[in-house]
């Protein structure tokens, strides 16, 4: 399993990340949460190798004018909890699908397995756990569609 | 048969046990019918076969209450209603058409509704709603509702190119504590905005401009949040008719089969409840859908297909049934494509997954089409044919795994009987203490349902496609509420079609036949402000209603559809199509929970000359300001008595004569002109929520001209006495005009035996200024101000 995060480079703004932190201080009025920041997560499935992901991630997950991107670690700079959004098992994950169909292109048609993929929200501030999981089941997730988890960060 | 359900030998305890348990929504009589043509036929039913007929036999797709033989007893009175759409909204149609000659091209017979554009195209029309899964799924269940209504107007006739959208919503109240809401329902804001979202993102990515809407805001919403999608489709004359041919092959386009939304249409025919599961949820692919769109339209130009059909609810089971009516047809289950192994035939069959397309495509051109699809990256796979044999065989790997006759599917099913009951209220005029004028109106453009969507219109693409004329949001700053927008969807032309809507489902709480008539003229008055006429008006009727079985809630019904048939007689105005959502209840720990009864009306509007537009700012200084119309004391359920706790007060009314002279006149007024200092018509606008003061302060921030008036000069019936009354009245087929100020003579003259009055007039400076009855000023307030007041409330 590969796991690929794509990230806003810091320079720009964070439109989903800057609407996030306001959805969590005016309707959940949780007002301890300094700043957010939104990363996409794409898991595949299959037997690559690291120069094939490489390529995947550079011309197919990123926008390299505005975004960068990490495989098999993750971005966490400076944020004091990650929250990581994914659809249920057996909910259509369209953009994992669009991603499979990309990623045959780049790979010439072959791959055996397939794409899901999670939205990853940071969150900075002095949150406690009873706030953080408020944050997932009020506002991030869906339980009827959606699974969520959350870790303290150090 | 294989799969076969023990049905024949079933008591009527086990009947309805069963109907229960597999979610079929069938009662007990729809069931001992089906159970009498199976003990007929000899044999067991097969699961799937009772699956295609809870399917096609659902509220959603057979209209039963709407075609119900109805016991409606009103104040005592008995009478038989025979099909409340027959009686009222097709006769509505029908009288209108006689008059309107070549207007009306497919009336309720087709996914959507087409009238007559120019000499070359038409326009179709469709309002759908997808209340049930938004209130689970807020940004799906609307992604998938827009997704649907685009693939209604697309599956039209062969198939109309969408041009426009439009999107009302009715959310619980947004400020609403969160520990106040109960366990199983999303807070009001969230579904807001997942709603929002799921609207911006489907239409903005098929590159569809959303141009018009309204949100209104109710606690009885709460549990179930209403989502209206509109779509406007244009299609080239002589488009309009379909027929798939004995032969033609079935051909599923798009998106591939899983197991989203199995039971989509029968759930629609089920009270919510705290347990309600995932069962109902679709997923949306507006770039998948956008693919199936510019392939179909390729396809249609080069008359590759007899047929076609979107696979909404109910999917291929309702897309084939229909299609294969007159014919017959047979599917072989496991050549449909699909996102994952392990499906059972039957949740192949009714499976709703999302941007699929049914086709009938003849066999000589098969290749021709593949290959066009396979060129655009859209898949297409023969899945059966259509066959002369009047049956509907389903088979999977070879076996007949179904087999049903097309007449008992859709010809079957006994009619629903219905009791329904009506009591008029007295209603009393009320007399408001007048206080201070100036707060009431700002706390008035703060309210929800008046202030300002601008955070919401803004995440909306209206630009795309380059055809918007009246946009929704006009004015010297491009923030003020224009009433309806204006479309011209070919470049080179200057025909264009308006688009407005009217709700109002608060007036339905004193009598819902005067919430139809005023949501029928609100819809109207929004068409003619920005320069349309009676003549090119077509309607859409969206009825979400509660529990029809409650003979309230039916009698309800029975009052509004009597409303629509009689206003829309009185314009002559036909309705093209519509759709009807029941069972809008939630229970919560027993107590049982409706919505107020919602009619909303969509119309579109014909225009020849687009350029004839007109938008609802103050334009310049010095001209003259009208009301036309005549005001009366009808607080009644409007937004003053909302906001001030007030039950009591008259309902507005229509006066259907006066009303239709107003606005042919005043149709006259606005057309007249080319450039704006030839015009007599400056600026129109609807007065509706929150009445004269309401419009007026509306027109005057929007132009950030200064407006100067006095109530005592307002054409008023006699006995109104409060300046409060005057100014906030939400009395029906009024518009405030601002009249060029050297042509006073020819709009009068235009507008002789009409009920207008001259007001006030566009002044200098930075304020609105209002005289009471008593000649003093009451009101005077910044401009800037008051538009802070309108804006503040829905900025997120």
């Amino acid at each position: 399993m590969w796991r690929i995060e794509v990230s806003l480079l810091s320079e720009f703004t964070d439109s989903v990340g800057t609407g996030t932190l306001s959805d969590i201080k005016e309707d959940l009025l949780i007002k301890s949460v300094e700043s957010v920041k939104y990363v996409d997560v794409y898991l595949i499935d299959a037997n690559l190798d690291e120069n094939s992901v490489k390529e995947i991630a550079e011309k197919l997950l990123i926008d390299p004018i505005t975004q960068e991107f990490k495989i098999n670690s993750e971005f966490s700079n400076g944020f004091n909890w990650a929250i990581e959004v994914s659809l249920h098992k057996n909910v259509t994950d369209n953009v994992g699908m669009t991603a499979e169909e990309g990623i045959r292109d780049i790979l010439g048609g072959k791959l055996d397995g397939g794409v899901r993929t999670a939205r990853k929200y940071l969150l900075k501030g002095k949150l406690d756990e009873k706030e953080v999981k408020r944050i997932c089941t009020d506002l991030l997730a869906n339980g009827i569609i959606e699974n969520y988890s959350y870790k303290k960060l150090d | 048969m294989k799969n076969e359900i023990k049905f024949i030998g079933l008591g009527e305890k086990e009947l309805e046990t069963l109907s229960k348990d597999m979610l079929l929504s069938l009662n007990l009589k729809e069931m001992k019918e089906i159970q009498e043509h199976y003990k007929n036929l000899g044999r067991e039913p097969a699961q799937i076969e009772l699956e295609t007929l809870a399917q096609t036999w659902s509220e959603h797709c057979k209209h039963k209450v709407f075609n119900a033989l109805i016991d409606y007893v009103e104040d005592g009175k008995v009478e038989k209603i025979d099909s409340l759409f027959r009686s009222y909204i097709v006769k509505a149609t029908d009288e209108a058409g006689k008059k309107k000659k070549d207007f009306l091209v497919s009336v309720f017979s087709d996914n959507a509704g087409i009238v007559k554009f120019n000499d070359e195209f038409n326009i179709a029309f469709k309002v759908e709603t997808h209340n049930h899964p938004s209130a689970l799924d807020p940004y799906g269940g609307a992604n998938t509702g827009i997704g649907g209504v685009i693939r209604d107007v697309l599956g039209c006739g062969l198939g109309a190119k969408p041009i426009a959208n439009t999107d009302i919503f009715c959310f619980g109240e947004f400020d609403m504590p969160a520990k106040d809401v109960p366990k199983g329902i999303l807070h009001p804001k969230r579904i807001a905005k997942g709603v929002r979202a799921g609207v911006r993102d489907y239409g903005n990515r098929m590159g569809i401009p959303t141009v018009n809407g309204a949100i209104l805001f109710e606690e009885r919403y709460l549990g179930n949040p209403l989502v209206f999608c509109g779509t406007v489709g244009i299609i080239p004359k002589g488009m309009e008719t379909k027929a798939a041919k004995d032969g033609d092959l079935i051909i599923s386009v798009g998106g591939k089969t899983g197991r989203d939304g199995i039971h989509g249409a029968t759930f629609s025919s089920i009270e919510l409840d705290e347990s309600t599961s995932a069962a109902a949820v679709q997923i949306g692919n507006a770039i998948e859908e956008k693919k199936v769109l510019d392939v179909i339209l390729q396809a249609r130009d080069r008359g590759l297909y007899t047929a076609i059909t979107d696979c909404g609810a109910g999917g291929f089971s309702s897309a084939v049934g229909e299609m294969g009516e007159e014919l017959g047809a047979e599917v072989h289950l496991e050549k449909a494509p699909l996102k994952y192994e392990g499906l059972a035939p039957w949740e192949i069959w009714v499976s709703e997954a999302q941007e699929r397309m049914v086709l009938s495509v003849p066999p000589k051109h098969e290749k021709e089409f593949i290959e066009l699809c396979a060129n655009e990256d859209v898949e297409a796979t023969v899945i059966g044919e259509f066959v002369k044999t009047g049956m509907l065989k389903l088979l999977y790997n070879g076996e007949i795994v179904g087999d049903l006759e097309m007449d008992f599917l859709h010809n079957g099913g006994p009619r629903r009987e219905l009791k329904a009951k009506w009591e008029n209220k007295k209603e009393e005029k009320i007399s408001i203490k007048t206080g201070n004028l100036g707060e009431d109106l700002r706390k008035l453009l703060s309210h929800p349902n008046i202030a300002s969507k601008e955070s919401t219109i803004r995440q909306y693409d209206h630009e795309v496609q380059g055809g918007s004329i009246i946009k929704p949001l006009v004015g010297a700053e491009n923030d003020g509420p224009g009433d309806a927008a204006i479309v011209r969807p070919l470049l080179d032309k200057n025909d264009g079609v308006a688009i407005a809507n009217g709700i109002n489902p608060m007036y339905g709480d004193i009598d819902p036949y005067w919430m139809a008539a005023s949501a029928v003229d609100e819809a109207v008055r929004n068409i003619i402000s920005v320069g349309g006429n009676l003549e090119g008006i077509a309607l859409l009727d969206n009825f979400c209603w509660g529990n029809p079985e409650k003979e309230d809630k039916l009698g309800e019904l029975v009052r509004t559809v009597k409303g629509c048939y009689d206003t829309a007689t009185a314009y002559d105005l036909p309705f093209i199509s519509g759709k009807d959502s029941f069972y809008n209840e939630f229970i919560l720990k027993g107590k049982t929970i409706a919505i107020p009864g919602t009619l909303l009306i969509s119309a579109i509007g014909v225009m020849k000359d687009c350029r004839k537009r007109i938008s609802m700012d103050l334009k310049e200084e010095g001209n003259l300001i009208y009301v036309v119309g005549k005001t009366f004391n009808e607080m009644g359920a409007g937004h003053f008595a909302l906001l001030n706790g007030i039950k009591e007060g008259a309902v507005p009314k229509v006066r259907f004569k006066e009303a239709r002279k107003n606005f042919e006149s005043l149709v006259k007024a606005i057309a007249v002109g080319g450039k704006n200092d030839e015009r007599i018509v400056r600026a129109c606008h609807d007065c509706s929520e929150g009445g004269l003061g309401v419009a007026i302060a509306e027109m005057a921030f929007a132009g950030m001209k200064s407006a100067e008036i006095e109530l005592g000069k307002v054409l008023q019936e006699e006995e109104i006495k409060e300046d409060a009354v005057i100014l906030f009245s939400e009395s029906n087929s009024r518009f405030v005009v601002e009249v060029n100020a050297g042509k006073k003579k020819e709009f009068e003259e235009i507008m002789k035996g009409c009920e207008i009055s001259e007001i006030g007039e566009v002044s200098g400076g930075n304020e609105l200024a209002i005289k009471g009855l008593s000649g003093k000023e009451i009101v005077k307030e910044n401009l800037s101000e008051l538009k802070e007041s309108w804006k503040k409330t829905l900025r997120w």
